[in-house]
This record gives structure tokens, sequence and C-alpha cells, in this order.
């Protein structure tokens, strides 16, 4: 294991091999820690899939200073805890992957921002932070060098917007979780206004591999259009849920759900890239291959790479309730489409489950769905309406059954 | 210039503009709800969403916020996004009740459901604004201007999701929340949500008149709208030096025009009662009743108080009255009591004695220094303004005793003792010598006297100014560091006037300002904030015993020619100031006074005495609005209309002069002061053939070398900066840019010492009392006390004092409290707050609990202005 | 109170990141967000009462009614499939309380929150920084007498 190796101690992190990549790092130019990542390919694993080392280069690139990078451990998309089971057996990892990526883009200040729903995990790393402080990893001259870098901790507060890069950086601002309008991008303007480069913690671990392995290394493992290490967070009818670590590319959707010892009863549907913000799709998907690329031929996203298996037991439109009244939940409220439409939506669901359901209902979702899409603020609202659309693509018949 | 392309059609636009911006310029309209100031987008109501389309993808921006780019293919409505608009109107309107332009956008896109019931919470009732929380869309404007514009940062969004709400506070009422009721988010909402009060039942077309606001000197233009005659609303005129912004008092304050208690026909007092008469048999009387005292007693028993309220040609007219009609050069106005020590002052170290600057240029400042100025309750717009200023970088200092709103902006805040002023800025200039900090080309090219202000300043180390004024010397040290560095503007009002030493405030600020080079350009200068909306007028006018209009002296060869323009002879001997008169009539010195539109009975010090000398009078005239505490003692009230009523100019504090409109007809049978003053010079044997205030104004441009330029033709937009002095002359935003108007064309530095108080506190009054305006009353309350909601704001008045104070006498907040001086005691409610240790606040606009009935009459050697400011007095619980 | 709260704010002097943490430990402190609260910590800050309210409205997290201890099931997607609703139930019903109340005794308050990052053993709850999995309606009921004292 590369990513979920048990290193709960520092010193079970330092005598495999922890911090060595930090070390090494130091020892290279900042550009050149940034070209490394760049090669590898190594793209987000907080949902939006972007290129590391591009965002790396341009917030390095940007003169205006102070810079900050934010490790990003709110995890709120629904059936999605690998960044919870990854803090818990390997934190020391992700925090030598900040470091590295604060070295490299000249950050001096760094901030862990962590949902109020890891308290308790919050607490340990806030521990492990003040060990590196005592280690000589963090504060002044970090190892001896010339490089100093600080970090604080930030305690979410319940909402699952603040996920979202801009929103959590006006949370850290002490302002309400309002996304903002992008651009500017957090690479231009973040943090107070500062380029910052925030990253998905599932992402930093992965700083320290490339730097250990070398770009050519680390690209070798998985396919050549997806290289690198994933967790997958795999629940529902499922006999053993968990976070299982694979190589990108190389297992198929059916191959993973066999791993997580197969599907309780008989498997209807899958929903995958998030429970939430996700797609559910149909039996036809077990033969993807788990990668970005396959996914986005196909239609969809992998996303923060959830699995969650639906059974025939289950009512499909009761799940498409639940994921609406998650979005009516979570919208912050700031635009008019995503306010107005998620409550609608799920006003809607709820009065086809007790069986009132019409054309003229499907019509609206369809119209609500569209404005979500085009209009919205944020992509919160914006993929508020990707489950309903999926299922009506995949499951349509199963859906129009109780509609009149 | 770049180019882009919208619905096919290729158009250039201007790089850094947003495609709304491009596509309104070339006639393709967007819808755009929430968009308020194009430079701030919101971006909540997602109805200006537009495509772009790219090689690789298209995609759905908002055109509000983004950015054309060379080369942008534009679609504004292809069928998807007019759905998705569609959508939106609907879900909206299906929980709303849409007005405003929300209805206009649903009707152009033929939008028509039902609404459902959705219950919102209502706000806590409020005196002056309306808010339906059915009609509420959240579009957050009113949050953005509250806030980001105004400052105010009362209206703020509670909870999430569908649930969001504006809410005022934390809960609160608005008047809790802090609530500055500008009504500015009134003006920010599209759907009607927001409204005044007055204006909910108004239908039918209204009419609107812009004029000056009735109250204080910044002198915004406001908007009136008119039905009938009766104001139904008002709002700060964009094109005014407000620029839009108004305040409370603009906004709301119109309202005693319209009330019951405005005197509407002449009385006259008959056997201690007031009678009605009609106007001939007032005018009549009072002309025979003076011509009989001047007969008896001469003319210099006679004095007359001018107004800082009436307008500039009522003020000329007024001391030409008392002038070349009675006689006697007994004419002063309430200016004497607030500002007569910045004329000296000023006069003395730069040759002029108004505000240097404008309010314009105050947005240009790096640092503001704000001493003896609670500048955003009394004079609110120029206070928004800092605010402003100070969130986008501009530094402030702040010298109060109190705990004022700027406080909490300022980077420094300095808490002197009352009284301390010229000890705390020689501090300030002894460190500035000591640390090289001098503007020495300045003080080279344009300066005298300032060997002699290095010897005085000399001694005010920072160790021992701490020890007078009780300011730590660091801060003494850093003030002085971060004032003298950078391009700094002095702003004072009241704090420094208003004491034995204010002509030495007034110099030592000068001082300052010069030594550093902060005189004479942009965003710099020495600034007083003028009280009344037309106090700076008052003076221009010559409403002053010892100087005649334009600031001319009795004795100067100019007064000849003011003689030959108004063909009689003028008295040289300077008369009485306000508070001399008052003394000589109790000396039965002066025996009748004409008095228009002042208050003395409760404006002034020592208030028990004033009422005596008022009432030891044999004869005594009021102009005025109301039947106020003054008039009760007369023997003729006159009828008089307010500035809402009539034409004429208002000066205001940065010596603009602007022109009024009559927004409605005067109620009753008022009439103008104008009016007044002419028929009674004209009962007593002069010829005056005014017809209008412009026929005045046309004597005060030949009289007036300053006002020389201007023309009410000139005016009508915009007012202009005295001095003007011919009709190409576009004013004077800054004064002393090249060459101060001195003798030898330079300044003069005017040193004073220290000097403490005329009162200091002792063992038998161990507090010192400082008095002032509150942002709720203006001046006696006159106008603000007759409207209810003014009165709910702040019903009566109230003692500030220290927490430490209060806990050491036992008060606790709320309790009544009786405050003595060795003048008197008056009874009023504490207010525990954050104001300077063995310091209390008393506003001075309450009659029943007159701080001025403790206050004393000690006077400024020169400029003969008493001192407010400083009592001590004693306090104990009732 | 005002004690404490100044304390409070105090450790956080030092931070970049002020006003969430500040929130946090006063309702560690109080068990929710006094209305002196606010007020001292807008003071604090600088900024008005109504600022900090707008900021601390939006997180539902933040309480302004006082509870000793905070439920907070999970009805999220995995959970709710696997049988959240019957906890909730069993829950509403033992402590009388309803979704976002309070119980009369002011020992309990049930909120029904998003998923919690438990999907590997759903149902799950959390009572106050406590998490479960794998509930019964049994099993809730058991833990939560533990926190009856
Ligand atoms: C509504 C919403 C919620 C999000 N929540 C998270 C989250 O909990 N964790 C995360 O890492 N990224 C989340 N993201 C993605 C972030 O905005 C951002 O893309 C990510 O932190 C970038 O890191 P990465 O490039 O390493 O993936 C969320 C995005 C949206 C729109
Ligand atoms: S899309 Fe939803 S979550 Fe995003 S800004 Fe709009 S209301 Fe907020
Ligand atoms: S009151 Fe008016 S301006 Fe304010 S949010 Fe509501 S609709 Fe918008
Ligand atoms: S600032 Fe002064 S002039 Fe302007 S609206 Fe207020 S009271 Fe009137
Ligand atoms: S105008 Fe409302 S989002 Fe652009
Ligand atoms: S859905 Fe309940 S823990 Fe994830």
């Amino acid at each position: 294991m590369m990513l979920l190796r048990d290193a709960k101690t520092l010193d079970a992190y330092v005598s495999s091999g922890g911090f060595s990549s930090l070390k090494k790092a130091l020892r290279m130019k900042q550009s050149e820690v940034i070209k490394e990542i760049s090669v590898s390919g190594l793209v987000g694993r907080g949902g939006a899939e972007f290129p590391t080392g591009l965002k790396m280069k341009f917030v390095a690139q940007n003169l205006s200073t102070p810079k900050y990078v934010i490790a990003n451990a709110d995890e709120g998309e629904p059936g999605t805890f690998k960044d919870r089971v990854l803090m818990e057996r390997n934190p020391y990892q992700i925090l030598e992957g900040m470091i590295i990526a604060a070295y490299a883009v000249g950050a001096r200040k760094g901030f862990f921002y962590i949902r109020h729903e890891y308290r308790k995990i919050a607490r340990e790393i806030e521990k492990e932070i003040d060990e590196l402080y005592s280690e000589g990893y963090l504060g002044s001259n970090i190892l001896g060098s010339k490089f100093s870098f600080d970090i604080e901790l930030v305690i979410g507060a319940g909402s699952y917007v603040c996920g979202e890069e801009t929103a959590l950086m006006e949370s850290i601002e002490g302002k309400r979780g309002f996304p903002r309008i992008k651009p500017p991008y957090p690479a231009q303007r973040g943090l107070w206004g500062k380029p910052t480069l925030i990253n998905n913690v599932e992402t930093l671990a992965n700083l320290p591999l490339i730097i250990e392995l070398g770009s050519k290394r680390y690209t070798e493992l998985g396919t050549h259009l997806c290289p690198g290490p994933k967790l997958f967070s795999v629940s529902g009818f499922v006999k053993n849920p968990g976070v299982y670590e694979e190589i990108l590319g190389k297992i198929t959707v059916r191959e993973l759900i066999e791993r997580a010892g197969g599907a309780e009863g008989n498997l209807k549907a899958i929903m995958i890239g998030g429970g939430a913000a996700g797609y559910i799709v149909d039996k036809s998907f077990l033969s993807m291959p788990l990668c970005y690329h396959h996914a986005r031929e196909r239609g969809i996203f992998l996303g923060t790479g959830d699995i969650i298996v639906l059974n025939d037991e289950v009512n499909l439109w009761k799940v498409l309730l639940q994921i609406a009244k998650f979005f009516e939940h979570e919208s912050c409220g700031q635009c008019f489409p995503c306010r107005y439409g998620t409550k609608r939506m799920r006003e809607l669901i709820e009065k086809i489950l007790r069986g009132e359901g019409k054309r003229r209902d499907i019509e609206r979702l369809d119209a609500i769905a569209n404005a979500l899409k085009i209009a919205s603020l944020c992509p919160l609202g914006s993929s508020a309406a990707l489950a309903y659309e999926s299922a009506m693509e995949y499951h349509r018949d199963e859906l129009m059954e109780v509609i009149s | 210039m770049i180019t882009i392309t919208i619905n096919g059609k290729s158009i250039a636009a201007n790089p850094g503009e947003t495609i709304l911006q491009a596509a309104r310029r070339n006639g393709v309209e967007i819808p755009a709800l929430c968009l308020m100031m194009e430079d701030r987008p919101i971006g909540s109501c997602g109805l200006c969403v537009v495509k772009i389309l790219r090689e690789d993808r298209t995609s759905y921006v908002r055109a509000c916020t983004t950015k054309v780019e060379d080369g942008m293919l534009i679609e504004t409505h292809p069928p998807e996004i007019e759905e998705a608009r569609k959508t939106i109107l609907e879900l909206l309107a299906e929980e709303h009740e849409v007005g405003g332009e929300l209805q206009a956008l649903l009707d152009r896109y033929g939008i028509n459901v039902e609404r459902r019931e959705v219950i919102r919470e209502e706000w806590p009732e409020n005196p002056f604004i309306f808010f339906n929380p059915k009609a509420c869309i959240s579009c957050f404007r009113c949050v953005q201007t509250c806030g980001e514009i105004k400052e105010n940062h009362v209206l703020v969004r509670r909870g999430r999701g569908a649930r969001i709400e504006i809410v005022a506070g934390v809960n609160d009422s608005l008047k809790d929340a802090g609530c500055a009721f500008c009504g500015a988010c009134i003006d920010a909402c599209p759907t009607g949500a927001l409204i005044e009060k007055t204006a909910i039942r108004a239908k039918g077309p209204l009419k609107k008149v812009t004029t000056i606001c009735p109250y204080c000197g910044v002198g915004c233009a406001i908007d009136y709208f008119v039905q009938g005659n009766r104001i139904v609303y008002a709002r700060g005129n964009p094109e005014g030096v407000n620029r839009g912004d108004d305040c409370l008092k603009g906004r709301f304050g119109w309202e005693f025009v319209h009330s019951e208690e405005r005197l509407k026909r002449p009385l006259i007092k008959r056997d201690g009662k007031f009678v009605e008469v009609s106007w001939d048999e007032a005018l009549d009387y009072v002309a025979q009743r003076l011509r009989e005292i001047r007969e008896k007693y001469g003319a210099d028993s006679i004095a007359g108080l001018s107004s800082a309220k009436c307008t500039n040609e009522e003020n000329y007219l007024f001391q030409k009255f008392m002038r070349t009609v009675i006689g006697t050069n007994n004419v002063d106005h309430c200016a004497r009591l607030c500002h007569a020590s910045t004329v000296v002052g000023l006069f003395k170290v730069f040759g002029s004695g108004a505000m240097t600057n404008s309010i314009e240029d105050l947005m240009t400042s790096e640092v503001f220094f704000v001493i003896g100025s609670n500048t955003t309750h009394a004079h609110p717009v120029i206070g928004t303004l800092i605010k402003r200023a100070v969130k986008r970088g501009a530094k402030l200092i702040v010298a109060d005793p109190r705990n004022i709103e700027l406080a909490r902006y300022a980077t420094i805040h300095l808490r002197h003792r009352p009284g301390t002023d010229v000890a705390l800025i020689n501090g300030m200039m002894h460190v500035i010598v000591k640390y090289r900090l001098a503007d020495y080309k300045f003080v080279e090219e344009r300066t005298e006297g300032f060997e002699k202000l290095k010897e005085v300043v000399e001694k005010y180390t920072p160790e021992r100014v701490e020890r007078i004024t009780g300011v730590p010397r660091d801060d003494i040290i850093r003030a002085a560091i971060l004032y003298a560095t950078h391009r700094s503007a002095i702003i004072y009002a009241m704090g420094i006037t208003q004491h034995t030493s204010g002509t030495a405030n007034v110099a030592s600020l000068a001082n300052l300002a010069l030594l550093t080079g902060n005189v004479g350009k942009e965003g710099s200068g020495v600034n007083p904030l003028r009280g009344q909306n037309n106090v700076q007028g008052a003076g221009d006018m010559g409403a002053l015993p010892n100087l005649l209009p334009g600031y001319v002296r009795l004795d100067a060869p100019y007064a000849d020619e003011i003689e030959r323009i108004w063909g009689t002879k003028i008295p040289r001997e300077p008369g009485l100031t306000v508070v001399e008169m008052m003394h000589a009539a109790l000396k039965g010195k002066i025996k009748a006074m004409y008095i228009m539109g002042e208050n003395p009975a409760v404006s002034d010090p020592d208030r028990s005495r004033v009422i005596e000398s008022l009432k030891n009078l044999e004869f005594l005239v009021v102009q005025d609005l109301f039947l106020s505490e003054t008039a009760q003692l007369a023997d003729v009230v006159l009828p008089a209309a307010s500035s809402l009523e009539k034409e004429g100019t208002f000066t205001n504090t940065e010596r603009r002069v602007q022109l009024l409109r009559r927004v409605i007809e005067p109620v009753g049978e008022a009439k103008p002061d104008w009016w007044i003053i002419t028929q009674l010079a004209n009962r007593m044997g002069a010829s005056w053939s005014y017809g209008s205030p412009k026929d005045i104004f046309e004597e005060i441009r030949k009289v007036v070398p300053q006002y020389r330029g201007i023309t009410y033709k000139r005016i009508e937009k915009l007012g202009i900066q005295w001095p003007c002095t011919d009709e190409e002359h576009p004013g004077t935003p800054i004064l002393h840019v090249d060459r101060f108007p001195t003798p030898t064309g330079l300044a003069r530095f005017a040193p004073y010492e220290y000097k403490p108080p005329a009162e200091e506190s002792d063992e038998e009054y161990p507090y010192i009392l400082t008095t002032g305006r509150t942002y709720e009353h203006f001046h006696t309350g006159t106008l603000t006390r007759k409207m209810e909601g003014f009165n709910e704001l702040m019903p009566e008045a109230f003692v500030e004092i220290s927490s430490d104070d209060a806990e050491k006498l036992g008060i606790k907040n709320g309790d009544c409290v009786v405050v003595e001086s060795r003048r008197g005691a008056i009874r009023v409610k504490a207010k525990i707050s954050k104001i300077k240790k063995g310091v209390v606040f008393i506003p001075f606009h309450f009659a029943e609990s007159a701080a001025n009935t403790l206050t004393l009459d000690a006077l400024d050697p020169e400029a003969k202005i008493p001192e407010l400011k400083v009592a001590a007095v004693r306090l104990k619980r009732c | 109170m005002e004690e404490r709260i100044r304390e409070i704010i105090l450790k956080h002097s030092d931070r970049d990141a002020k006003l969430l943490g500040i929130l946090h430990d006063i309702q560690d402190e109080f068990g929710y967000i006094p209305r002196e609260a606010i007020d001292i910590v807008a003071e604090w800050l600088s900024i008005s009462p109504g600022e900090v309210y707008d900021t601390a409205s939006f997180y539902s997290f933040f309480r302004f009614k006082k509870a000793k201890h905070v439920i907070r099931v999970c009805n999220g997607i995995v959970c709710n499939l696997k049988g959240s609703e019957e906890i909730i139930r069993a829950i509403k019903e033992r402590y009388g309380i309803k979704e976002g109340g309070v119980s009369e005794d002011g020992l309990f308050a049930l909120e029904i929150v998003e998923c919690i990052g438990r999907c590997d053993g759903p149902p799950a709850m959390l009572v106050d920084d406590d998490s479960y999995g794998n509930l019964t309606p049994q099993r809730a009921l058991e833990i939560l007498r533990g926190y009856e004292e």
C-alpha cells in the first residue's frame, strides 16, 4: 500500500521512509519539484480532476505574496470516507505532502481545513502538527533549510459547500461559506485575496510518493492515461464496505465490488462518483476499468471515487429523494437557481413518491435540472441534477412506472 | 480594443469590461436582477447567464461578472438559457409577492404562476422603514449596500439555502442593530420589500423637487417626492455633493414641516397670552415698538440674532436691517456658539477662516486626523466617506475622550482629557520637529514664524503631554509620525471650538498642518465641519458684530464701498456677541431683541441666566417655525417658512453656495424670513424693493467679492465653492494652493501655550462634563423632536458615564441621575459606555433636561465663544 | 461568562483564522452560542454583531439554543438505505424530541444530518464528538443511556 500504509506514529512513519521525500525535495529547486509533479500526471483527488502540477505552477508563477497552501479535508460528499481513513491510518504522509507543496509554490503558511464531523481526528492531527514543530519539520528553517512553513488547523462547522475551494476560503476568513464567483481562481486570488494552492488530502499524500519514486516510476504505475494509486470508498449493498486502494485503470468496477465481498442481494444499479454529485448507472458499467479516462469516455466522472451498490430492493425514487434532500439542505442559498431549484426538486420527488406523479412533474424536473446546470453559481448547484438525469438515462422505465 | 461576437454580430469591446457592459452598450438587453453596481456584481440571480462557444466546449457564464476576452463568441438568448431564465423567474414568483423590477421581468417573460404561502419572519417594529418579508427574494442588494457601501453592517443574512433570510443584527430591531436609517437599502431593493413607511400608501404620480437638506453643514442635495402639498418620501440626490448618500435626518427628517405644531399665524402676547393676529397688525406693532425703543434708548439698545438655518439672502438682509434700519452692529448668530473660534483661528494663521478643502477631495486623503468631531453622528455623510476610505486602506487617527463610532475604524485612538487639545497638538508638533518630519521646503517657502513655533513646542515633550492629556506617550509619537508622513487631512468640529481655548485649538491645528505641508493640496488641509446647514453662509453674509459681509472689517476701506452700494451709513463701532448680548440684557442695557430662527433659551450656556435675560427685555420678537422655548418668552412671534418652503441659497461647510428650491408651499400663513424682514424694514422707513431671493442675491454679488462670480443660473445643478471672482471662474475647491490671503502671501504660525480650561474638576465637582449632538436629533430639537419617529429612536436625554465611575457611584444603566454643576442641576438617565474615566457626556437637544443648565459661559478671549465642552460636575442617583 | 469568553478570544488572538475557532470553543464551553458572546466577539474583531451572526447562522453545527449533548443521526444516502429512519424514530420516541429540537430536560438536542463519513458502518451517528456505527435502534438507545448520567 502506498497511501493506506499504517503509520499512525511519527516513529513508524519515519522508520518506513517517511520525510525522506521532503529532504529530497528541499535539495531540489522549487521549479524542479513542480516539474516532477507535472510530469507525474497526478490529477486532483477531490473531485474536480484538475492536474495538480499545473495548479502548482500557476501559484508559483504568481508574484503576489504571501501565498497559502490549504489541505482540504472537508470530505462531505455522501458515500465518501476515504480521506477519513487516510487521515486515521497515514496522517504524516498528508502533512509531508503539504510541506512539499508549500516549498514548491513558495508559501509560508498553510491551513488544514477539516470537517467538524471528524473532530476526533482533528485533535489527532493537531497533535501531529505540534509534533512536527518540535521535530523541526515545521516552523522556521525546516530541517536546517531556508524554508519556513506554519500550519494552522481549522475545523469546519457543518456545511458541505465549504468543501468547495472558494467557500472553504471564505470559511477560513471567518465568513459564511458562500462560494465565490470564478474567475479569479484561487491561484490568482485565493485566501485573503492572495495566491493559494488548495488540494485534497489524498492528492497531497501522493506528493511524497512522486518525489520518492520519481515521476517516471510513478507514471509507470497505472495506465499511461491515468497514473498513480487511488482510494475508493465502497459502500451500500456490499458485504465488506470500506476503503480500497487500487492502481488507477488496473481493475474494473466489478472487480472492485468483488474485493469488497460482492454485492448483497441482486445488484441493480451503481452510484459512481459521489453519493450526491454522482451518477446512477446500470450494470453495463461493471466492466468499466476504474480510471478517469475511461469514465469520461462513458460520459461520467469518477469524482471522489465512490462506489455505492444498490440492489433490487431499492426504490430509485427514494434514493433520488435522499439526494434531493441533501442538496436542499446543503445549498448555500446564494444563487436563485440552486436555492429554489433544489427545494422544488425535493418537493416534486416527494409528490411522485406519494403516487401523485404526473408527466408535467417530470417536465418540471427536467426544466429545473436545465436551470441548475446552466445558471448555478457554483458546481454544487450544477451537479444537483446529475443523479436524477443519469438515473433517467439508465433506469427510465423503472422510474416512469409510477408516473401517470 | 478587442473584438467579440455577440449573437453573430461582431463588436468592439473594451478590455476589462464585462460581457453585460459590452452587450448593454450595443443594445443587447440581458436580464440582470441582482446587479446593482456594475463594478461589484453579486451574482445571485443567475438571470444574466450567457453561452460562450469555444472550439472544444461550450460553457455558461454570468454576463455580469465575466470579463470579455478577445475573440469571444457569445450567445445571449439561446433557447436553453431562455428556458432557464423562465424557470428561475417561475420559482421566484411561486414563493414571493412581487413588485418593482422583478414584476417588470415577470411581465416580460409572460410568467403568471400561483403564489404559495411561504412564511418568513417579520422584523421587529421601527419608526421609518417598512419591510415585507413576503416580497424579499434575498438578492442581498440591501446587504451589500448596508455593508460595503454604507459601512453600517446592520442588514445581514441568516441561515442558508431556501430558508435564507435578511435580518437586522442578531434578529434585532433596526434601531438595536445600530441602523443609521440612511434608507440606502430602500433604494437598493428591486422588489419593493423595503419601503419608507410614509410611502406605503402613496398612489399616483409624485413630483420630484431637489433641494438642500435642512440640517447639517454637509449640505446634501436631497430629492423630495411630493404629492399635493405633502412630502411622501425623500432620498439623496446622486448629483449632489453627497453623491446619492444621505442620513436619517436628510431622508426622514422632513416630517416636521407637516407638524401640527407649526406656527400658522402671527401671534401677539396680550395679558400674558398669545393671540393670533393678521400680518399687518403684527408687523405694524413690531415696527412701532422697535422705533419707540430706539428713540427712547438709542439704536444700541436693540440687538438681533440672525440664523445659521436661514438662507444667505435672509442673513444678508437681517444684518443689513440691523445695521442700516435700526442702526447698530449688535448682530450675531449661533455660529458664535460653534465656530467663531474657527473663523478667528484660521484667519489668524491662513488669512481665511473656512474649510480649506472639499468633501470630494477627502476621498484622496491617506490619513484622517479627526479631532473633536463625532463625524458619523453629527455629519453622517462625511462619516460614511471616512469609513469607506478606511476600508479602502486609508489610516485614521481619532482624538476624542468618547468611544465614538469612528474609533472602531481608527488606527490610533487618542483619548485625551477634554480641554487639553493644545497640549496634545503641541506634543505632536514636538515629535515632528524632533524627528525632523516637518516639510521644511513648505515651511521655508510658504510660512513665517517657524522659530517662534519651535520655541513653544520644544517644551511639549511626549512625557509632559502624557501627564496633561492622559494619552500614553507612545500613542502621541505614533500619531505624530503617521500624520506627518502622509497626505493627511484634519477634520474637526465643536469638540475643538467650544472652549475658552477654542481659538488656540484651531490655530494649533493649522500650525500642525503648515508644519507638515498638509495645506493647499488635495486630500489634506484643515477642515472644520459646520453644524447648521448655513453656518458658513451666515458668517459670509456678515451676521457678525464686528465684520461686514465678506468678512470686511468695520474700519476697512472697503466698508465705504459697501456704504456706497447700500446708500446709507454704517455704524462703525463693533457690536455685541451672543453671550455679551445676554449679559447686557440682564443688566438692562439691551432693551429689545429680534431673534430669527434661533433658540438661545436652550442652546446657550448657563441657560437659567439666558432665560432671565430674555425675560428682562422690554420687547422681544421671535421669528420661527415653532413656538420654541425662546418664542414662548416673546412679545411677538412671527411664523416663518421652513427651508423646504422657500428659495434662496445655503453655503455648505466646504464653501459651496447651493441653490434651494421650494418643495411645498408654506403652511398656513407662514412667510419666508426675507419677506418678513423686508416688510419690517419698509415699515420702519426703508424702501426696499426685493421681490425675490434672487434680487437679494444679485445685491450680495455686488457686495461680497468672494461671491461675485456666482449666479443662480450657474448653480442650478451643483453649487460653486467660493472664492469665485467672476462669471468665468470655476470656484475654488482647495484654498491656499499657491498663496495665502495674507498681506505677504505667507501663512503665519501662531503658537499657543496650553492653558487649562476655565473650570477643572475638583473634589466638590469631580467629573468633567462635555456636551454634544447625537445622530438622532439636531440642535435644540426644535425640528427633530417634532417628529414621532425621531423621538421613538431617542426619547430623552442621557448621561454617558464610564463603567468604572458608574460602579463607584453605584449607578446602573438606565438609572435616574442628578447631574449638578455650580450653575444648576438636571435629571437624566444613565448610559454606561466606554467613555474616558472621569468624563461624562450629555447631548444638548433636550429642553427638559438641558445640558446647558450646567455649562458655564466663560469665553474664549479672542472669539468670544463659550466653553460648552468642559464643565465640572458631580453626579448622584436620584 | 464574559470573562470566560474573553479568555477564549485571547487564545485565538495570534491565529489568522479566528472566527470559526472562537465560535467552536464558545459552543464547547456553553453548549451553544449565547447572545452576549456574539456581542463580545464582534467588538473584539471590530465587526458588527450582525456580521458574526451572518457567519454563525450559516453553519448547521452552531446552535443558539442550549443543550447538554447533541445527537446527530446520519440520514445520508447510505445510512438511509440501511435503516437510519428507524434509528431516528426510536430516539424521537424515547426522548420526545422533534428534529432540530431539544428534549424537555435540556439533555439532548436531536439533529438529522447528512453523511458523516462513516458509510462503511451504516447507519451511523455522532453524539457530541464521538461517532458510532452499525446501529440498531436498540444499540442507539443503549449508547444514549450512557450520556444520561
Ligand atoms: C460542493 C463541493 C464540495 C466539495 N467538497 C470537497 C471536499 O470535501 N474535499 C475536497 O478535497 N474537495 C472538495 N471539492 C473540490 C474542491 O473545490 C477542490 O476542487 C479541491 O479541493 C481541489 O483539490 P484537488 O485538486 O486536490 O482535488 C468540492 C467541490 C464542490 C463543488
Ligand atoms: S449553486 Fe448552490 S451552493 Fe453553489 S453558490 Fe449557488 S446556491 Fe450556493
Ligand atoms: S429586502 Fe429587497 S434588496 Fe434586500 S434581499 Fe430582500 S429583495 Fe433583496
Ligand atoms: S449629512 Fe447632513 S446634510 Fe447630509 S443628509 Fe445628513 S443631516 Fe442632511
Ligand atoms: S445579474 Fe444576477 S447573476 Fe448576473
Ligand atoms: S451516509 Fe451516513 S455516514 Fe455516509
